[in-house]
């Protein structure tokens, strides 16, 4: 079955690539792929976040998203943000999908973050997006640091003639893992020093893109692929010495735009294949392999005012998980419309509405609404809603092992938000982003225990979130620059009268630069955050902790940088994301990058 | 300014005192936390159980323009029932006048059972932040954590709530980071205390003086032991364990359980050696109880091998109950298999032991089954009571009433004599009146029990007994002043 999955998607990219010389005549049409919105807010990439052994460093720059790193800086590590992790997180790259059917979206170092650009965060979804490739450049990394980590990395974009370009990257990582960590439990002292074991990780990705954007057409191909390669070293005194996991993704999509008159059509396929398999001894397997194809077949009508755009659309999604033997097929519309109205406020309207049936769980609703308005050239302020429903995953739906019963009577889950932020800029040295959110989920599906040593998933009530994001850019000067992004943040589980696991009430990042980024800078960073809990209970609490990092990098002629970055200065060795999982004492990283960017 | 200074200072004084605030009990030989007062549909009855009075106590109760009076019977328990005094005052008088002519009386607040039940438990222990299984010893609350390896030893406050954590007596249980030992139980007397470790087959052995771990001993034996479930102290030296003998890798889940087998094991000079091996005729021992009625004897029950399969209800086979037998020739201990009982369809969950009764409660259902232990015939006595519940456990409070824990958070009261929901405790009560989802009661810990007490001792204010869930990690207290008292 997997095969006719393959065979499926590489004969529809083979089908889209012939077609495009017969397309290449018709008139330009701007590129769609990534779905704007007003009210996400959109997080650069800077080069320094690329400097670290992690891929995940850029993720701390975004307030309200909690990284919980359960395995050193290249293990499997878990994003949530404002509260929302997993298959309640959609997390895409150019509009395609990362989450898989079986669980969602379960690791953040498989994001591809190290090829990004820039990431739009809304409340209930992450996107990816990388270098717009307007000029040739190339770059080859490759770092070395604390715990034999290691990472060999190319990026390469070039123009292809007149209307083509593309943009290939590559990224292999690994470490033998083997990092000391103290027990929190205990008291602090010489006697107090571990070492985590079973926990090497090896990691390749790779990413492509071509974009063709002539007079008539705009075509792209997405590839993307991660593989995973690790042991899991279980909690910090209950090892498990031999249990690894190989876990891997490919994903691919491709689409086209063309005008017709006063008709923009659009048609994007989408396919990722996504297996996970998990092996120890005593000879214990599990093996998971799951498929996703989503087509998309819209029409942007050209001959409404100005002030008017409306799109409609038709999604055709296929899920299917091979072990289990479990389809679902859903079919659907969407309709998204923008709206600019003239006035001194400069009004804008954004609504979206997506409605999907599935045969067994009825219709999927999607919907966002964001009004903004502009009371200075420097302020923008955006009200929005938003209601997204998930369908619980086929883990969640069929699962039968030694740990989890699978529940067929689940039915979809809801998230409603409601969100009111303000962007500021003062001068050209000050920007300010406040974000307030209030929003509640509903049919929450939580897991409680089931017969002996079980949980089983079980749609309960409703939960609520609300909080304050805060981030600050201050660069008076191209030789300092003070970043401080902050979050606070309470949520509530009705069912368990307990806040959502690992949703720290405060949460935050401040950095300092100094020295001029493209030449010798030094940054000092603190990441701190308040405890939170590891359970659905809201009974199993890790403490909070404060972190210092520094990075030094000197770039030379535009060609060649050199970095060190320190990790956990003061060597924290009890600090713990999750519970009894141990972050590692003071990493050090130094990097060379060759080529221009 | 100095007046402020001084109100300020009181004023934070204030907020420092505890919150919990326990009833005081009268002292002498009324023993009013057995005693209840409290609404019925069409009455007021007022009760007293076993050891609430001397015998022959003449008892007078007056609700408004309603008294009656009794005498109570030789084991001290009285009832009373005043009919149509249910519209009338929310007080009545109780006055007790003993065989030796002396007089007590007090005022009782009469009960609204549903109300009054469901204020028995209190907020959630401040307890750490895992909870696998607790045992108390010599005031101490030992607690295992399975995911940290962890023995923490925690001081029990005098109202039975828990002190304040330290790192200090903290026992690390896998020193060296070996395979996840997973700690499974706990079993201290006097200075020792032995934990048994599930994954790792093996058994630790803990000074408590020196507060560590001083080894961990793998008994030996052809073919090894496997999966160490439940400890048991028998005295100074000796303690029995029970071993599952589990194979993870074996695919079909009903072929994972391997014999039962209970090792009888010495503690000498910080040795553990295995005196005994008895390879037991049902799988899955998880639990030992000695006889009240005769310390020699001790029943071990094995829940048998899990065979449920998706969406079938839980059921197990091999399941049963043994009676064991502590006999010491030449001075040697021997333990020999007096009396086997089979389960056949009736998956036991932990169970209890009053007087020379057995009362099994069927896991994840809801039967009960009651035997004799000398009549040690498989004959329920009680089976299939109406109302849905789905037992965890049972625990003898006092007399003949035992609680039954349901694994949505209900706690079932139920009487040898009377049945299900004796008088006062005429509903379920909840320990998760928050909550909406499971809370899976795993032990409930009598604190009487723990301090070697009777209930109709004097009274200690305070909590009086713990409900742990392993599966949420708390710690939920009872206060059964609620109810009983004035």
């Amino acid at each position: 079955m997997p095969r006719i999955d393959c065979l499926i998607a590489s004969l529809s990219l083979i089908g889209l690539l012939l077609s495009l010389p017969a397309l290449s005549n018709e008139t330009v049409i701007e590129s769609d792929v990534l779905e704007q919105k007003d009210t996400n807010k959109t997080y650069f990439v800077e080069p320094s976040d690329k400097q670290a052994p992690s891929d995940t460093s850029m993720l701390f720059h975004i307030p309200g998203l909690t990284v919980t790193e359960n395995n050193g800086p290249l293990g499997k590590s878990e994003i949530r943000y404002r509260g929302l992790a997993g298959s309640r997180l959609k997390v895409d790259i150019e509009g395609l999908s990362l989450n898989n059917p079986l669980f969602g979206l379960s690791d953040a170092n498989a994001m591809f973050l190290f090829a990004a650009q820039e990431i739009q965060a809304s409340s209930q979804s992450l996107s990816i997006s990388l270098p717009k490739v307007d000029h040739q450049f190339a770059k080859g990394i490759v770092g070395y640091g604390s715990y034999n980590s290691f990472k060999l990395g190319t990026s390469f974009g070039t123009p292809l003639g007149k209307y083509s370009r593309i943009f290939v990257a590559s990224l292999f990582s690994s470490t033998d893992g083997s990092f000391a960590y103290a027990n929190p439990d205990i008291l602090q002292g010489p006697d107090n020093i571990f070492y985590r074991q079973n926990n090497d990780q090896r990691r390749f990705q790779a990413i492509l893109k071509f974009e063709h954007c002539a007079p008539s057409l705009n075509a792209y191909v997405l590839a993307a692929f991660n593989s995973h390669d690790a042991a899991l070293p279980g909690f910090a005194f209950s090892p498990t010495l031999n249990l690894r996991t190989k876990a891997l993704f490919a994903g691919l999509s491709a689409g086209f735009n063309k005008k017709i008159e006063k008709a923009e059509f659009k048609l994007k396929l989408s396919s990722s294949l996504f297996k996970y398999e998990s092996s120890n001894i005593p000879e214990e397997h599990e093996k998971f392999l799951t498929s996703t194809h989503e087509l998309n077949f819209s029409i942007d009508n050209l001959s409404l005012p100005e002030w008017l755009d409306m799109e409609l659309g038709q999604i055709l999604i296929v899920e299917h998980s091979y072990d289990q033997k479990h389809s679902r097929i859903g079919g659907g519309l969407f309709i998204r419309r923008d709206m600019r109205f003239k006035g001194s406020l400069k009004p804008r309207l954004s609504a979206y509405f997506n409605m999907i049936g599935y045969e067994k769980h009825g219709l999927l609703f999607k919907k966002d609404f964001a009004l903004t308005i502009e009371p200075s050239p420097n302020i923008s302020v955006t009200a929005g809603f938003s209601r997204v429903q998930r369908l619980p995953t086929f883990m969640e739906l069929y699962a039968h092992n030694r740990f989890f019963i699978g529940n067929e009577n689940l039915k979809k889950e809801s998230i409603w938000d409601f969100q009111i932020g303000s962007h500021m800029q003062f001068g050209n040295h000050t920007r300010l982003q406040i974000t307030g959110l209030y929003g509640f989920l509903t049919d929450l599906i939580v897991y409680e225990p089931f017969m002996a040593s079980k949980v089983r998933p079980k749609n309960i009530d409703r939960a609520t979130r609300y909080g304050i994001d805060l981030g600050i850019n201050y660069e008076p000067h191209k030789w300092v620059m003070l970043e401080s992004k902050n979050s606070l943040l309470r949520t509530k589980v009705k069912a368990t009268n307990s806040p959502l696991p690992q949703s720290p009430a405060f949460l935050g990042l401040t950095r300092l630069r100094v020295g001029p980024a493209d030449m010798l800078a030094l940054s000092l960073q603190s990441r701190y955050r308040t405890a939170s809990f590891a359970n659905d209970y809201g009974s199993k609490a890790t403490k909070g902790y404060i972190l210092f990092d520094a990075l030094l990098s000197g770039s030379f002629a535009e060609f060649f940088t050199l970095s060190l970055s320190v990790t956990n200065i003061f060597n924290v060795k009890h600090a713990r994301d999750t519970y009894e999982m141990p972050l590692p004492g003071t990493i050090f990283f130094g990097q060379i990058e060759v080529g221009n960017s | 300014m100095k007046n402020l200074i001084i109100f300020l200072s009181l004023f934070l004084l204030s907020s420092c005192k505890s919150e919990l605030e326990f009833k005081q009990l009268p002292q002498g030989p009324i023993k009013h936390q057995l005693i209840v007062a409290a609404k019925t549909p069409k009455s007021v009855r007022a009760r007293g159980l076993k050891g609430a009075t001397p015998p022959q106590t003449a008892v007078y109760f007056e609700v408004g323009n309603f008294h009656a009076s009794t005498i109570s019977k030789l084991d001290g328990s009285f009832d009373i029932e005043l009919l149509d005094a249910h519209h009338t005052n929310s007080f009545g008088l109780l006055n007790f006048t003993t065989p030796d002519k002396k007089n007590f009386a007090e005022r009782y607040e009469i009960k609204n059972l549903h109300e009054a039940l469901n204020l028995i438990a209190g907020p959630s222990l401040s307890a750490p932040p895992e909870i696998s299984f607790v045992a108390t010893h010599n005031n101490e609350a030992l607690i295992l954590s399975q995911e940290a390896a962890l023995l923490r030893r925690i001081q029990i406050n005098g109202d039975w709530t828990l002190a304040k954590p330290t790192r200090e007596n903290n026992i690390l249980l896998n020193p060296k980071i070996k395979e996840a030992p997973s700690p499974q139980m706990i079993e201290a007397h006097n200075k020792h205390a032995l934990v048994s470790f599930f994954n790792a087959g093996d058994v630790g052995l803990i000074n408590l003086e020196a507060n560590k771990l001083i080894n961990n001993f793998k008994l030996p034996y052809n073919p090894p032991l496997r999966s160490a479930q439940s400890v048991l102290a028998l005295d100074n030296q000796s303690y029995l364990v029970s071993f599952v003998n589990f194979d993870p890798a074996a695919q079909d889940s009903s072929k994972a359980y391997g014999p039962g087998v209970v090792a009888l094991v010495e503690v000498n000079n910080n040795l553990i050696t295995a005196a005994q091996v008895l390879t037991l005729p049902y799988v899955n021992p998880y639990a030992f109880k000695i006889s009240p009625t005769n310390s020699s004897d001790i029943w071990v029950m094995c829940t048998g091998a899990f065979t449920n399969k998706a969406g079938e209800a839980l059921k197990t086979t091999k399941a049963g109950l043994i009676k064991l037998t502590l006999s010491s020739p030449n001075n040697i201990k021997v333990i020999n298999i007096a009396h086997q009982i089979d389960l056949p369809d009736f998956v036991p969950a932990q169970f209890e032991l009053v007087g020379d009764n057995l009362i099994i409660p069927e896991l994840g259902g809801n039967r009960l089954l009651v035997l004799q232990e000398n009549n040690l015939k498989l004959k329920p006595l009680e089976a299939n009571y109406s109302r849905k519940f789905n037992f965890t456990l049972a625990s003898h409070w006092h007399d003949d009433i035992l609680l039954l824990g349901d694994e949505s958070g209900a706690l079932v009261a139920y009487s040898l004599s009377e049945g299900f929901f004796p008088f006062p405790f005429s509903e379920p009560f909840y320990v998760n009146k928050d909550q909406q989802i499971k809370f899976m009661p795993s032990q409930i810990i009598m604190r009487h029990t723990s301090e070697n007490k009777k209930l109709e001792q004097d009274y200690l204010p305070g909590y009086g007994a713990w409900v742990v869930s392993h599966r949420q990690n708390q710690i939920i207290p009872l206060d059964f002043l609620k109810i009983f008292g004035p």
